[in-house]
């Protein structure tokens, strides 16, 4: 699992690629963190899944935990580009009623705009 | 009348279901053969003969004799290359007082005014002759014309839709999954229900477990022995196995669950077919394999009394060898490690419920097989001391099959219908080369032969043959 931080217009963007179980998560949890406390004007975020084949309940977890993160700072956090596979863990789970879901990363930062 | 169900041709697409033939695939919670059977029943062809190929042993294990169903079966087997028909004319005799027959995955699906008394003459004929297809004949000159012919002439043949029958072809997962929630959406209602049926078009089966504040939205086709959750919800349109356990506040619409499937708590299940841990999507045959036992699992088929108490005489053993063994482990194993002769390493293995976990595995290093310590370490079976500790964890049986290895072993365990990764297995009694054959071979066969005397002997030979063995190369 990789994950890279960028800004895109004000708007956080983080793209993540590879699989995101429980073996990755806790490195993508601290990534974020450290990059979320590094850029505090910063208040909407754009999870990227489109590099990302497979993702677990622990996945899921982190997604929520950094949902919380940012709520807190007052933003708002959407995922885009899930595929085929991610998006069945997001309809299982029912995590799709937890965030607002994009087919691109453009779609997201607009909808953030 | 003769009924002829030539149902041997394979077919790739049921595979993702688990490994279950065709004809057998559950629609509306019954194989898809026993649809034809009943068909048969209804025009009085009671004498069967089933032509086999793929999944034989499963088919003739299920059907059996046909009593059960009234029927006389009788078993053929498939040859490759010929025509669908080309069975029917090497025996024409047989069929002269006429012949139901059908050739390849075709549902018989029953319209409104399906006729139970069909007419004496006519030939009767769907499909195309070089692959789907069935025909009836009920009388010598309609036979004949049916044998005579390769490509049965439209101007002789009638439609099955003269006998309110529609039959549908069964081709892909996508064919299953529509011709299922058609059953639920209450076609079930035009054949024998399985289980009780209610008003609503809904079926429930025997020894369901239904708490009031579970919502069953019509219609659906609940299986035997299932559990529904606390504030489940299930339906409309869901066709649920048997030995289905739904967790609370669950929402199955739209959706097939198969047999022996765990869904966990607040999962929702719409519009795709689960099958133990695998969600799969019917419309593009994407299958995704969850390993969060707590989503989506495959529930061990419901086990014989005896294998409870199998399971508490092995864990009282597994605790009792434990003591045994934890001194001389840590002793020897120490000095093995300190002496750089080996060490415990990980290999992924599937569990009973079929996620993945890490199975112990002692592994010496090169050229220090013959070394003293390793043997006096194997021949006191202290390699399996980690896995024991497993075992009094409740993670691993004492005796049974030996953990198949994950992804490599996963048609194996797929096949296999009970399976108890254990720490004691006829591969630790042997002791021989890993050969995949006869890992397999004794994996099929300990599923059918298990029992404590079975267990006693694997314990024993382990035991005894690997300390037989120190000893004598000690000597």
């Amino acid at each position: 699992m990789a994950a890279t931080f960028q800004v895109r217009d004000g708007v956080g963007v983080v793209a993540v690629n590879g699989a995101l179980t429980s073996v990755g998560v806790d490195a993508f949890r601290e990534q974020f963190v450290a990059w979320w406390q590094s850029v505090p004007d910063i208040r909407n975020v754009v999870i990227d899944l489109s590099g990302v084949d497979f993702l677990d309940s622990a996945g899921l977890g982190v997604l929520v935990a950094l949902l919380k993160r940012v709520l807190e700072r007052g933003g708002d956090m959407k995922i885009a580009g899930l595929q085929k596979r991610v998006r069945m863990v997001f309809e299982i789970t029912r995590a799709f009623k937890v965030f607002d879901i994009f087919d691109t990363a453009a779609e997201a930062c607009h909808a953030c705009a | 009348m003769r009924t002829v169900l030539h149902i041997g041709a394979p077919r790739a697409w049921p595979k993702p279901l688990g490994p279950v033939p065709w004809p057998l695939v559950p629609l509306g919670n019954r194989p898809l053969l026993e649809y034809w059977f009943e068909l048969s029943v209804d025009l009085g062809a009671l004498e069967v003969l089933l032509v086999l190929d793929e999944g034989a042993e499963q088919i003739e294990s299920y059907a059996g004799d046909g009593s059960q169903w009234g029927l006389h079966i009788q078993y053929g087997f498939h040859r490759e290359g010929g025509a669908p028909l080309a069975f029917l004319q090497r025996s024409p005799d047989l069929w002269r007082g006429g012949v139901l027959f059908l050739h390849g995955p075709l549902f018989p699906r029953r319209l409104p005014d399906f006729v139970r008394a069909p007419p004496d003459t006519g030939f009767f004929w769907h499909g195309e002759s070089n692959g789907n297809c069935c025909a009836l004949c009920r009388d010598a000159a309609s036979v004949e014309v049916l044998l005579a012919e390769a490509a049965p002439d439209v101007g002789t043949r009638r439609s099955f839709a003269e006998l309110g029958l529609d039959p549908v072809p069964v081709e892909s997962l996508r064919d299953f999954f529509a011709l299922n929630l058609r059953l639920a959406g209450g076609e079930i209602s035009r054949y024998l229900a399985p289980g009780y049926g209610a008003a609503d078009g809904s079926c429930v089966g025997y020894n369901v477990v239904l708490p009031p504040s579970a919502d069953v939205a019509p219609s659906v086709i609940l299986g035997n022995d299932c559990t529904v959750g606390l504030l489940a919800s299930v339906g409309p349109c869901a066709v649920v196995g048997n030995h289905v356990r739904i967790g609370r506040q669950a929402q199955l619409s739209q959706c097939v669950v198969m047999s022996d499937t765990y869904v966990g708590e607040q999962v929702e299940i719409r519009e795709k077919i689960a099958s133990g841990n695998r969600l799969i999507d019917p419309e593009d045959g994407v299958v995704l394999e969850l390993e969060d036992t707590w989503l989506l699992a495959r529930m061990p088929p419901a086990a014989a009394p005896w294998d409870a108490y199998r399971a508490a005489a092995g864990w009282s053993v597994a605790l009792v060898l434990l003591c045994l063994q934890a001194i001389p482990f840590a002793v020897l194993y120490g000095l093995i490690r300190l002496c750089g002769c080996g060490r415990l390493a990980t290999q992924r293995s599937y569990s009973r419920r079929g996620t993945v976990r890490k199975l112990p595995v002692f592994r010496s290093a090169e050229g220090h097989r013959r070394n003293l310590l390793v043997r006096l370490f194997y021949a006191g079976s202290l390699d399996l001391t980690p896995r024991l500790f497993g075992a009094v964890r409740g993670r691993w049986r004492l005796c049974g099959h030996e953990p198949l290895r994950a992804p490599e072993d996963q048609a194996l365990r797929d096949e296999l219908k009970v399976y108890f990764p254990a720490v004691f297995s006829y591969a630790t009694a042997r002791g021989g080369a890993d050969d995949p054959a006869v890992a397999a071979m004794e994996a099929r066969y300990y599923a059918e032969h298990r029992g404590i005397l079975e267990d006693v002997r694997i314990l024993r030979d382990t035991l005894w043959g690997r300390l037989a063995s120190g000893l004598q190369k000690r000597g």
